[in-house]
């Protein structure tokens, strides 16, 4: 499998390095540009900045909520074709984020199962942007 | 009864036969004797007659008689002489006989010749001639010899006459005649006049009995009436009596039923008492008037055992309970419950009250309010129950109960954390292992790809351990909650990949998912617990499956529900062991079973529970050897769970 060229930006917000290295990889195999984040703050800060196809967010941050950032980003016009998976290690925590989000992932996390889903995820290649 | 007209009747008749025999006996009597005085005077005076006339030629003979044998004497030719001068000197009267007799008794002569030589000296008539009187007797014969022959039926009246010479008194007595008349007519006359006399008597009397008669028969109807009046009165008076002892029975026996009824009043009101003594609560009746006075009917004597107060304290006294003995702190719960009763409300309060010697007693006071429909007055009849031991109870078990909710939510909050900070690491060692795996740092020989897959397994395993383990403490809080949401069976599907998939992979089993696609999409249902079940039963399919295949199918059920079907080709359940599998921290192990003896035993308590929760069944089809085939049916849309 060829790996395509990432033309389409992925934010991981998540706090704990090595779930966000592996998270990252996962996403990237999957043909995202990945850009990671450890905290609320920044990530709101970077979500005004940038128009991601892909956010992958944990629920439990430092800073500002991941419910706050999901909240933010389906109020941002900009952001409606943001695909937003959600990663959390309380079940229930996610219950009421369903209609929100796109896909809602309970710690741990397959990395071979994160690579797939966000793959499926993908917009398709646009030609010219290769 | 009185028969008075027949006792009259037969002492009258007797009375009057009586009396009418009687006064002609009298009558008869009375006329015989004149008729004897009368006779006997004509005697007399037929004697002077002849004392006059022939005594003289009688002399002679009489003087010589006593010297004549006897039985010569009726043939002496004197006799006849004398016999002839006799007869010449009494034809034509009623004289029928004549004797003489002389001075001894002998008969010296007779118109009936036989009898003369006879001596008489023994005859009393004889001696009473001889002393100087007349003697006369009437008697009656059937025959009679008389002058001119026999004679029949005739009443003779004989006297005996003393003869004188010259009928003078004062001449010595000569002999004595006997002169026989006949009074037969008279008698005849007598007896005729004596009939007439009985006749009249019986005439008179019959008269006199039939007036009486009369006047008896008006007396007896008067004395029948007044009889049968007084017997009316008696009756009565009898009725009256009867009646009087009727009620004086009856009074006597209601005398003796309100005795009963009392005594069994008093039985009653002690065994009431004692009943009211025996229970510790407090029993109280209290009036409440339209003004709002208090007046206590009646206490128990237990009030007495339960504050240490006298009871007098509290009979007459009604203020002495609210302003007393009720704590003071709660003072306003009594006269809010007082409130109540005055306005008819039954009411039930709690209270604590200060005791005699200052100990501090819980009471539980409820009363019945009942309203007067008349005076408008309330009565309260009202039980004071200490529930001191109750309320300390309460209190324990408050402490205990709030000991055992801080608890629970320490461990809810521990098992969150440890699942958080489980989940984290776990996270790690997955997704570095897949990594290695994936030959990212490099390609791995065939035995580290297999020490890679059993680590992940190991993790899997290791992962649906907490899941069971805070689902089930979720199940026992009774916290589960179902979110009912839409969701793509491939969702739920790719469940597998993450949980079982590599376990699969490493026992060589092959893992087989199929949706029909005839079910519809998306499903409704609670995405984390549908993915509960799921996970259980493919990673005990997994797990206990040495070799074949464990499929998992998705498809509708008839119109109304759909299901979710695992099925390996493992050692089978045991038909008697097919009920326990259920049961929380329930394992097969023993070693007939073939079933490992890993796992929390938590795995099928929690699928059988969410499934019930969901209004969903379960299925077992096993047998040993052949297989297992779980299969969960589920309602298509099923209840809504309330939301939190």
């Amino acid at each position: 499998m060829s790996v395509p060229t990432p033309q389409y930006l992925a934010l991981v917000i998540e706090d704990d390095p090595r779930q966000t290295e592996i998270f990252a990889q996962a996403l990237r195999m999957a043909g995202f540009n990945t850009e990671t984040i450890a905290d609320g703050q920044s990530a709101l800060r970077r979500l005004a900045e940038v128009t991601p196809a892909l956010v992958l967010l944990d629920l439990q941050l430092p800073g500002a909520s991941g419910e706050t950032i999901l909240t933010t980003i389906r109020a941002d016009d900009r952001l409606t074709e943001t695909r937003v998976i959600l990663a959390t290690a309380n079940p229930h925590m996610a219950d009421s984020l369903r209609a929100e989000s796109d896909l809602i992932l309970i710690k741990p996390i397959s990395f071979i199962q994160l690579r797939d889903l966000a793959t499926r995820l993908r917009p398709p290649d646009t030609l010219g942007n290769v | 009864m009185f028969k008075l007209l027949r006792y009259f009747t037969i002492t009258s008749l007797i009375a009057f036969v009586l009396v009418a025999v009687l006064l002609g006996l009298y009558f008869r009597r009375t006329v015989l004797e004149e008729i004897t005085i009368a006779a006997e005077s004509k005697n007399v005076a037929l004697t002077q007659t002849f004392a006059n006339s022939l005594w003289p030629e009688f002399v002679p003979f009489v003087n010589t008689a006593q010297q004549i044998p006897a039985e010569e004497l009726p043939n002496h030719p004197e006799i006849a002489r004398l016999h002839q001068a006799v007869t010449n000197q009494m034809r034509g009267s009623s004289i029928i006989k004549v004797k003489v007799y002389d001075l001894n008794g002998l008969t010296v002569f007779s118109t009936e010749a036989a009898q003369i030589g006879e001596n008489k000296w023994d005859n009393a008539g004889y001696q009473a001639a001889r002393a100087g009187q007349v003697a006369s007797e009437l008697t009656f014969r059937d025959t009679f010899s008389a002058f001119e022959g026999e004679i029949e039926d005739r009443n003779v009246l004989s006297s005996y006459v003393p003869l004188r010479q010259g009928n003078n008194a004062n001449t010595p007595i000569e002999g004595v005649i006997e002169i026989y008349d006949d009074v037969t007519p008279l008698v005849s006359q007598l007896n005729q006049a004596q009939r007439n006399v009985i006749v009249s008597v019986i005439a008179i009397l019959t008269l006199l009995f039939f007036a009486l008669f009369f006047i008896v028969q008006r007396a007896d109807k008067i004395i029948r009436q007044q009889h049968a009046e007084v017997s009316q009165r008696a009756t009565e008076m009898a009725n009256l009596a009867r009646e009087n002892a009727r009620l004086y029975a009856d009074a006597q026996r209601e005398i003796a039923e309100r005795t009963m009824a009392e005594q069994a009043l008093r039985t009653s009101e002690e065994r009431f008492r004692q009943v009211i003594i025996s229970i510790n609560d407090h029993v109280y009746m209290t009036e409440i008037s339209a003004s709002g006075d208090s007046v206590n009917h009646y206490l128990s004597p237990n009030v007495a055992l339960l504050t240490g107060y006298p009871y007098e304290n509290f009979a007459n006294n009604w203020e002495f309970w609210p302003s007393t003995v009720i704590h003071p702190d709660d003072r306003s719960l009594a006269e809010v419950q007082l409130a109540r009763f005055a306005q008819g409300e039954d009411s039930e309060v709690e209270y604590r009250l200060v005791k005699a010697d200052g100990d501090i007693v819980w009471v539980r006071d409820n009363g019945r309010a009942v309203r007067d429909a008349d005076t408008g007055n309330i009565t309260v009849y009202g039980v004071v129950s200490d529930i001191t031991g109750r309320k300390q109870a309460e209190q324990a078990l408050q402490e205990a109960y709030d000991q055992t909710a801080t608890a629970s939510l320490l461990k809810s909050r521990l098992l969150a954390n440890v699942s958080h900070d489980i989940r984290t690491p776990l996270g790690a060692i997955l997704g570095y292992t897949e990594m290695l795996k994936s030959g990212i740092y490099g390609d791995f020989n065939e035995e580290q790809h297999t020490v890679g897959q059993y680590i992940i397994a190991s993790t899997e395993e290791l992962v649906g351990f907490v899941n069971n383990l805070i689902g089930q403490a979720e199940i026992e809080s009774g916290k589960i909650v179902l979110n009912s949401a839409p969701f793509a069976p491939e969702e739920l599907m790719a469940v597998i990949q993450s949980t079982a998939q590599s376990l699969a992979y490493a026992k060589n089993l092959q893992l087989v998912q199929h949706i029909e696609p005839t079910l519809p999409s998306p499903l409704m249902g609670d995405l984390y617990w549908l993915r509960q079940i799921l996970i259980n039963l493919v990673s005990n399919s997994v797990k206990f499956t040495r070799q074949g295949t464990v499929s998992v199918r998705f498809y509708p059920s008839g119109t109304t529900h759909w299901a979710i079907e695992v099925s390996d080709t493992g050692p089978g359940i045991p038909p008697e062991s097919q009920a326990q599998i259920f049961e929380a921290f329930q394992k097969l192990d023993t070693p007939t079973s073939g079933w490992q003896t890993t796992g929390s035993g938590l795995g099928l308590s929690i699928v059988r529970e969410l499934t019930h929760q969901m209004g969903g069944r379960i299925e077992l089809v096993s047998e040993p050897e052949q297989g297992t085939t779980f299969t969960i049916i589920l309602p298509l849309i099923y209840p809504q769970s309330d939301a939190k």
